[in-house]
């Protein structure tokens, strides 16, 4: 115990009930700085706040923190063996009681990442593409693997060879499909319409091989959605868009999420979803009055200047527009998704912000251009790290009474299809 | 060897701190990692047990038969064990070239070359073999489309006199003829907002624009357009077209896989600029034809550059009344399009003509 260091490690999240404000006023007083730095330092989460301190200190420095709202916990660095949590935990599945923030932890590298992924394309194309299944599952567990709540990862459970059945299926399908309906056309419009018609169940397929094959303490998720309820969801809903000039999209929103949600479950217990139409009209309203604005905007600007220069001024403003409307609606909406999710009784909530997304898109968009497409893993780890960051799950009491549920498995054929004609279905 | 890790009994998410460890005759048991030495089971032979790969610095798990998971961090010492087992050479192996700085630096460099190189070259490649291989009824419902909707939209019916269009229509057929493969229709139409123009659909179906009839000082010059669109169609140039996006598409989205954190953009943006390119190269290659048509048929060359160069003065002037009006703009088109020759769909008018007129001087 003589040599024992401690650090103090930051998870996140202030206490439930505790206003950011607040908090930033106390750790501003106790720090003797300003409350802009204040807020800085608490809205910088999953980080060593303090480190080579003995237990005393940071005993002290726990119950400071504690005092403002921060949540953290008492780690002890000794040497060679790494970190161990000395602050109590689950491990010992003895109950506990009471609510506690749980962040979620994302350890993914960017650069760790980009060797996964170069190294699995080059062998995907040296094997004329029959490896990309194992890269597929490769390149997905590495994010499941790297994410972890309470102390324990995802894992992605898919094989390979499932995956590569469903995939020579769907590659033939598809390029039967582009070859009839260039060469025949009215025979290519019915292999058309036989699509939209098993478009519902290839939704159904693809969300419960995703769902059966993800796991997270020994139990597997769930989708037990039927073909009826995606097909009036993703099918017949739709078809109002035109009707209403698309008015009804956000509560067609609401209704495809909420088919998802309410049909996932983990284990036996099922995920519910409280989501109102209400708040998806709120979300949209302002982009699309942007979006209104802009075109408005590009109308003038060809008056004023002329078709040829105002057709390449407005070009990047329309793109510019395009991205900070994404941005803001992925961030909305992901907030929205999380809060309004439970699993019997633990919670989440989401606190994305829409500058940062939409920072992040376009710094994304940029970095792939320019770099020829080598920076997508930075990009993806990026996207993926922010959204991490801002997730909180509020557990209540433990996350060990859990059960699996009896499944079937389902075949890869649904998922393979959705991906290879570009159909992205997914709540997140 | 002991591996701390967590333990979690099948079909359920409780876990216990455990170690694993595998004995010298391979057998592997697990202890709860607090004080007793008690075994818990499951136990078996190590060979029994299923190794997830090892991915990173990603946790590492040990499934029993029964479905009890073990989970480590311990990548280094599951790694020793398999490699004295004998066991997951395959994995093993991906693991290794996944980090190793070389292989990831050669793997980055041919990635790109083969992806890009692939798309500019080898796209057109198999898809002009696909073109070629397919009978040439198989385009004939290629385009018609397009056709149908300018016919609704600008196209107006041809207001030249029936005997010019007859006349024509001989002239045209005596020079296609040569071309038994295909058979051509011929037809004219009021190109309005099009202005001058010509264009051919796979089918043999070639069209010209009463104003591009008008623009014409000789006849040559007119068989001259039709050397290039009968070059578009002995080509099939629309066929190829079509199978080259489809191809593109696929390449860039396999390759590149979900690209969900960045916009449509980056998808999009290489596509463009690879479909304009492709445009190009069949411009360019319906010009050589026309040349060789022109040659063949004893007409001189430079007709072909002299209504060319009328055809873009033509255009201009068109642009420049039919939109805002807005004069002195012709000189900067000019210059967009050499300074940003990439973003043209045929290739700068000056360079296309260059031979067309410097052969033609090396003839007289």
């Amino acid at each position: 115990m003589g040599n024992a260091t401690y650090e103090i490690y930051y998870r996140g999240g202030l206490k439930p009930g505790i206003i950011l404000a607040d908090a930033a006023s106390k750790l501003a007083g106790y720090l003797g700085t300003d409350k802009a730095q204040a807020e800085k330092i608490i809205k910088a989460t999953n980080r060593v706040i303090k480190s080579k301190v003995d237990k005393v200190q940071a005993e002290e420095y726990a119950s400071l923190l504690d005092k403002v709202g921060m949540q953290v916990e008492i780690r002890s660095t000794s040497g060679d063996m790494g970190v161990s949590r000395v602050a109590a935990n689950t491990e010992n599945a003895t109950a506990r009681s009471g609510n506690r923030d749980v962040a979620v932890e994302f350890n993914g590298q960017s650069f760790e990442y980009f060797k996964i992924w170069i190294v699995n394309i080059l062998l995907s194309i040296i094997t004329l593409g029959i490896y990309s299944a194992w890269a597929k599952v490769r390149n997905k567990q590495y994010f499941y693997g790297n994410t972890s709540i309470d102390g324990s990862s995802f894992v992605y459970t898919a094989k390979p060879i499932a995956i590569l059945k469903g995939r020579a299926v769907a590659v033939v399908a598809f390029v039967v499909y582009s070859a009839v309906s260039e060469i025949f056309p009215i025979a290519g419009l019915i292999l058309t319409l036989v699509f939209f018609l098993i478009f519902p169940w290839l939704i159904v397929r693809s969300l419960a091989f995703n769902a059966r094959n993800s796991m997270y303490r020994n139990i597997r998720f769930n989708f037990t959605g039927d073909v009826g309820g995606a097909m009036k969801n993703f099918l017949a809903l739709p078809v109002l868009l035109i009707p209403t000039l698309g008015l009804i999209m956000p509560y067609l929103w609401y209704k495809q999420t909420d088919y998802i949600v309410n049909n996932s479950a983990y284990g036996t217990t099922n995920f519910s979803f409280d989501a109102i139409p209400k708040s998806y009209y709120r979300i949209f309203f302002i982009p699309m009055a942007g979006l209104l604005a802009v075109a408005v905007l590009s109308y003038l600007l060809t008056f004023v200047l002329g078709e040829e220069i105002a057709s390449v001024v407005s070009m990047p403003v329309v793109m510019l527009a395009y991205l900070v409307f994404i941005g803001y609606i992925a961030a909305s909406l992901g907030n929205l998704h999380f809060d309004s999710s439970t699993l019997a009784g633990h919670g989440f909530t989401s606190s994305l912000q829409a500058k940062q997304m939409v920072w992040i898109y376009f710094s994304n968009t940029l970095g792939i251009l320019f770099s020829l497409g080598l920076l997508i893993p930075w990009a993806k780890v990026r996207m993926v790290r922010y959204r991490a960051e801002c997730l909180t799950m509020h557990v209540h009491n433990s996350l060990d009474d859990f059960v699996a549920a009896e499944q079937e498995n389902v075949s890869a054929l649904g998922e393979q299809m959705s991906e290879v004609f570009d159909v992205e279905i997914a709540a997140i | 060897m002991l591996i701390d890790g967590k333990f979690y009994r099948n079909a359920s998410s409780s876990s216990q701190l455990v170690q694993l460890h595998v004995d010298a005759s391979g057998f592997a048991t697990l202890k709860l990692s607090n004080a007793d030495d008690r075994a818990i089971p499951p136990c078996c032979p190590f060979t029994e047990l299923d190794i997830s790969p090892r991915l990173g610095n990603t946790p590492r798990y040990i499934v029993f038969k029964n479905g009890d998971q073990f989970e480590t961090m311990d990548n280094a010492s599951v790694d020793k064990l398999l490699v004295s087992y004998q066991r997951s050479k395959v994995n093993r192996l991906l693991y290794q070239l996944e980090s190793r700085i070389l292989i990831v630096m050669i793997a980055a460099v041919l990635v790109v070359v083969f992806v890009w190189g692939f798309s500019k070259y080898g796209v057109p490649v198999i898809a002009s073999y696909i073109a070629g291989a397919l009978p040439a009824e198989s385009s004939q419902y290629l385009g018609q489309g397009a056709i149908d909707i300018m016919d609704k939209t600008v196209f107006k019916p041809s207001e030249l006199p029936s005997d010019r269009k007859q006349a024509l229509t001989s002239l045209f057929h005596s020079y296609a003829e040569a071309y038994s493969d295909y058979s051509f229709q011929f037809s004219f139409r009021k190109g309005g907002n099009i202005g001058a123009n010509a264009m051919a659909l796979p089918d043999g179906h070639i069209i010209f624009t009463d104003e591009m009839v008008a623009l014409a000082e000789d006849d040559n010059e007119l068989l001259a357009i039709l050397g290039h669109e009968i070059g578009h169609v002995v080509h099939r140039h629309l066929l190829r077209r079509v199978i080259q996006d489809s191809m593109l598409t696929v390449v860039l989205v396999m390759i590149t896989g979900d690209v969900s954190s960045a916009s449509s953009a980056v998808i999009a943006m290489p596509s463009i600029l690879l479909e304009l390119a492709f445009s190009r190269e069949f411009e360019r290659e319906a010009d050589d034809f026309a040349y060789e048509f022109l040659i063949a048929n004893n007409i001189q060359p430079v007709y072909f550059a002299d209504i060319m160069q009328r055809l873009t003065l033509s255009q201009k002037e068109l642009a420049a009344n039919t939109k805002s009006g807005v004069k002195g703009r012709d000189d900067k088109d000019e210059t967009l399009e050499e300074f940003l020759p990439y973003l043209s769909t045929h290739p700068a008018m000056k360079q296309r003509i260059q031979r067309f007129k410097v052969q033609t001087a090396i003839q007289q």
